[in-house]
């Protein structure tokens, strides 16, 4: 290890040592990460953060026994020592044949041909004065909308991550991205005493891509000022309105439920409902990993499987799970990737304003708080914030109210699709629209 | 990413966040045959490999540009966590991290950095990053570093890493044949066992140099049952900051039988009806409701800022006289419980409310400074990669007048809530939830039906009035909990006595 950047030649070494001392198979993982933030609350600095940091994995195949190991000491006799220790390990451990790395014909041939535009170099030209100048607009364009405002914080975030893989039945696989974010949180105060807050925060690779600072201000503002007066409201079954930010807590279940480990553990709702109908007719969802510059895009997944643009759902037809290696062993099924990268459902025609005209009694829910669900029979219940719908317009923000139900009956009851795909997350999700919804109020 | 939320969460610790390291991980502890933990701060400069020389001379860096304060904290973690699933022990994850961070208060400000090279060179440069936050010409030296006494509230007699993975494997399969034995419905059953230690040493401009050694442990057994075609999972765990000792056999029998039981039940669990109505908290982990419509929002730093509901109320009433709650990090052994705080504060225990009366927020040095109080030893980081911000321990209420009895009996309809997953505040508006995985109808004063996966949301100021019985059984948690709050984890614990809310909304089904 001469030299400790050549990370392809620490990779081969760990390998090398991890060989040495017995294991049959390795895959390692090294990556590098710098951040910044930047939190500006009121007229002042309140935090500068700055740092680098790396990070080793190893995985340890060893006589069908299986170990994962992760450390930041890459001092070369300490490594040695974890190493020995690693594999010795995983010799005491239950024997497990499925356990293996990938197949080489997943892996990806040459990830060169495939530029995603994940980089963007001018992020770390930007100096310090320019990033306040960034959190000072945000602050001021948030008190110019409304001086009633009680604090407000903005922040801006970026950094940069390099990953380095190595598997030894032949992948070696490099993934760098730079990150860029601006977020502000805003308060009021209420006559009760209530203080609501809210925020916006938007992500991206590339700088350019994000909105001009006082934009994300205003939304915060919008935001908090949509929650003044909220009041609780009676049970009953509504239409539900589900903005775009707001949709990827309410489907990240439905992932979950589509893993190999919950299918193996009998703990899926979704088990033996592969090819079948599922879902409305709506309900189409793409996992893409090859947008340039999308967060979620990849060439190659945990495993270093390549990456592949594959349909979860067609027309509401369960038609993909998500299968690593290892599950995919246990369940007899090719591997898929054991993760997501992009996600999108097939957006409709028509703008969220639009879609709640035509809702005569519903709610339009902006957020989720808490809950929880049931993987094995598909029940779940949230709390959530937002507005009452009656006769297609938006009356009174709603507050202490649950949603219950069952993601069979949810996923069914989907009947409506915005046009307005959420661009600043991996879920690429429009707004959405269901029907006789269980809310609890009073 | 990084974002900034004040949606603060509490959750049971889950599988796959490993925390803790083992007998086969690299030691670089100092330590000789027969100690539990380094017991002299020789011993932790010693394994940080650092010397009261650099420390004081990275202090003094970090407020070369004038800042009013600065703290050094070093950090070692070593944890493993192994997994028994389809009844072989098939799998282990082992994690190790060594670092140290870099704090420079000026005011409210912070100037934070931090390295995983303990180097002298690449201290000194992280403390030269951080003191940027200040730029004043009053500049102060620290001249001297005085070890401080701390309390023992987690004493144990093995250290983790002395313990070998034999161990972890047959106290795994031996839980896992206790819950075999207990059911034929089983189909599967998984087993993660979880162990930690942590090594700080904290430097600070104020001449504090303190050290702290904190294992934690944690040990989840689940299984999923099948009845007439029907799937039902669930679990139950453990956890302490304790040694292996405490796994005795019965204790291990307890958690198998915990965890088929639980799940058992809920084959016969009826839909909970939806709307306002009394609800009854289990005595135990039912004090998540006081860690989500109270604990945060009693956290100093919303305080300062003036966005909690809380803000402004102390000494003020907030609940009936029989309503005590406090934040304590003195309780032996239990998951929240600390020597000494993250920046290097002794542990103590902290009233927030007395005899219904909000009595103190809960602080860290900035808030401490702002308000011009002691600090409370609530200053708590997930790690070195953050600095410290207010933080709860083992936050729980103290008994009340009443009997579990004549609460049941007083309620004519509403639910009684026994076990919980999961919770999350809006510390501004008040707004709160905690999801209840399973409890029982009370219907006419008796506890019926069981019912399972329901949401209940409240406004922690509105919730807290609205407590009408407090039993004398309180209890701590014996899971493991685990608090996020501006993307830092931490492991907490809470407890509450049988307590009665008279109104709460409960997220059931309408029918």
């Amino acid at each position: 290890m001469s030299d400790p950047k050549n990370y392809d030649d620490i990779l081969k070494w760990v390998e090398k040592i991890a060989r040495q001392f017995g294991a049959d198979d390795v895959r390692s993982v090294l990556q590098e990460m710098s951040d910044f933030t930047l939190t500006q609350r009121d007229d002042a600095v309140e935090k500068i953060e700055e740092a680098i940091q790396s990070s080793l994995r190893v995985e340890i195949f060893k006589d069908h026994r299986y170990s994962y190991h992760s450390t930041n000491d890459l001092h070369p006799e300490r490594l040695e020592k974890f190493l020995d220790k690693a594999v010795a390990m995983t010799t005491y451990l239950g024997e497990d044949k499925d356990r293996m790395l990938p197949p080489r014909d997943l892996y990806p041939s040459d990830i060169s041909k495939i530029n995603l535009d994940l980089v963007d170099a001018t992020i770390e030209t930007l100096s310090l004065e320019e990033k306040k100048n960034m959190t000072n607009r945000m602050v001021n364009r948030a008190y110019a909308k409304n001086k009633a405002l009680i604090s407000v914080t903005s922040n801006f975030y970026n950094g940069e991550s390099t990953l380095f893989m190595r598997a030894s039945n032949g992948f070696f696989g490099k993934e760098k991205r730079t990150y860029v974010s601006m977020s502000v949180e805003v308060s009021l105060e209420e006559p009760d005493g209530r203080k609501p807050e809210a925020w916006e925060s938007i992500s991206a690779c590339h700088y350019q891509d994000l909105w001009e600072p006082e934009k994300v201000a205003e939304n915060a503002v919008m935001r908090v000022e949509q929650k003044r007066g909220a009041e609780k409201i009676s049970s009953g079954k509504k239409t539900m309105v589900v903005e775009n930010i707001a949709v990827p807590r309410l489907l990240y279940p439905i992932l979950v439920a589509m893993t190999g480990r919950y299918l193996a553990q009998k703990q899926s709702f979704l088990d033996g409902q592969l090819h079948q109908k599922v879902g409305s007719n709506l309900l189409t969802v793409i996992n893409d990993p090859f947008i340039p510059r999308a967060l979620g895009s990849r060439h190659f997944d945990e495993e270093g499987i390549k990456a592949q643009k594959r349909t979860f759902f067609e027309e509401g037809i369960l038609k993909n799970y998500l299968i690593d290696t290892y599950y995919g062993n246990k369940l007899g099924m090719n591997p898929t990737s054991g993760s997501f990268s992009n996600l999108i459902l097939n957006p409709g025609t028509k703008s969220p304003e639009d879609l709640i005209k035509s809702i005569e009694d519903g709610i339009y829910v902006t957020q989720f708080i808490g809950g929880n669900f049931n993987s094995n029979t598909g029940d779940f219940s949230y709390g959530i914030m937002g507005h009452e719908i009656k006769q297609g317009t938006l009356v009174r923000p709603v507050t202490e109210m649950n949603i219950s139900g069952n993601y069979s009956t949810l996923m069914e009851s989907l009947i409506a699709v915005g046009n307005d795909p959420y661009l600043f997350s991996s879920f690429r999700m429009p707004t959405l629209v269901f029907q006789e919804v269980d809310f609890s109020g009073i | 990413m990084k974002k900034i939320t004040r949606r603060d969460f509490i959750k049971v610790s889950t599988t796959g966040v490993f925390l803790a390291s083992m007998p086969l991980t690299l030691s670089r502890c100092m330590k000789r045959p027969g100690e539990a933990a380094p017991k002299s701060i020789e011993e932790y400069l010693s394994f940080f490999g650092v010397d009261k020389e650099i420390l004081l001379k990275t202090l003094n860096v970090a407020l070369s540009r004038g800042g009013d304060y600065a703290d050094l904290f070093f950090e070692y973690t070593s944890g493993n966590s192994v997994v028994m699933e389809d009844n072989a022990v098939n799998r282990a994850f082992v994690n190790t991290t060594l670092g140290m961070g870099v704090r420079v208060l000026k005011g409210d400000k912070t100037g934070y950095s931090f390295t995983e090279d303990l180097t002298p060179e690449a201290m000194l440069k992280v403390a030269q990053i951080a003191s940027k936050i200040a730029e004043s010409p009053v500049k102060q030296q620290v001249m001297t570093l005085k070890e401080k006494e701390t309390p023992h509230y987690y004493p144990i007699i093995t250290r983790w890493e002395d313990v070998s993975i034999k161990k972890h494997i047959q106290m795994l399969e031996f839980t896992n044949n206790e819950m075999l034995k207990r059911d034929s419905r089983i189909e599967k059953t998984q087993l993660n066992f979880t162990d930690d230690e942590r090594l700080i040493l904290i430097a600070s401009s104020e001449g504090v140099l303190v050290g702290d050694y904190q294992p934690l442990t944690r040990f989840n057994a689940s299984c999923v049952v099948e009845q007439n075609g029907r799937r039902e999972n669930n679990g139950f765990n453990l956890s302490a900051r304790q040694d292996v000792n405490w796994y005795t056999r019965d204790k291990l029998m307890y958690l198998a039988r915990e965890a088929v039981k639980r799940t058992v039940a809920l084959f016969d669990a009826v839909p909970a009806p939806a709307g306002e109505m009394p609800v009854v908290l289990a005595a135990g982990s039912a004090g998540i409701l006081l860690h989500e419509a109270i604990g945060h929002g009693m956290e100093a730093d919303f305080n300062r800022k003036g966005i909690s509901i809380f803000s402004d109320r102390i000494n003020k009433k907030i609940a009936e006289p029989f309503v005590s709650i406090v934040d304590d990090g003195t309780n032996l052994n239990i998951r929240g419980s600390l020597n000494i705080d993250d920046e290097g504060v002794e542990g103590q225990k902290t009233y927030l409310v007395e005899n219904g009366i909000l009595r103190s927020y809960m602080h860290d040095k900035i808030s401490a400074t702002y308000y011009g109080v002691k600090p409370t030893g609530n200053g708590r980081r997930e790690s070195f990669k953050y600095p410290p911000q207010p933080r709860m321990r083992n936050t729980y209420m103290l008994n009340g007048p009443h009997t579990f009895q004549e609460i049941i009996q007083s309620t004519s309809k509403g639910i009684y809530a026994d076990q919980f997953l999961n919770g999350e505040v809006h510390i501004g508006a008040g707004d709160f939830t905690f999801y209840v995985k399973s409890g029982y109808m009370i219907e006419k004063g008796r506890l019926t039906r069981p019912i399972k996966d329901i949401n209940i949301i409240g406004n922690g100021p509105d919730v807290l009035s609205k407590i009408t019985m407090v039993a004398n059984d309180l209890k701590l948690a014996e899971g493991g909990w685990t608090c996020g709050k501006g993307g830092q984890s931490v492991p907490v614990s809470q407890g509450i006595p049988t307590c009665k809310v008279s109104s709460i909304t409960v997220g059931g089904k309408n029918v």
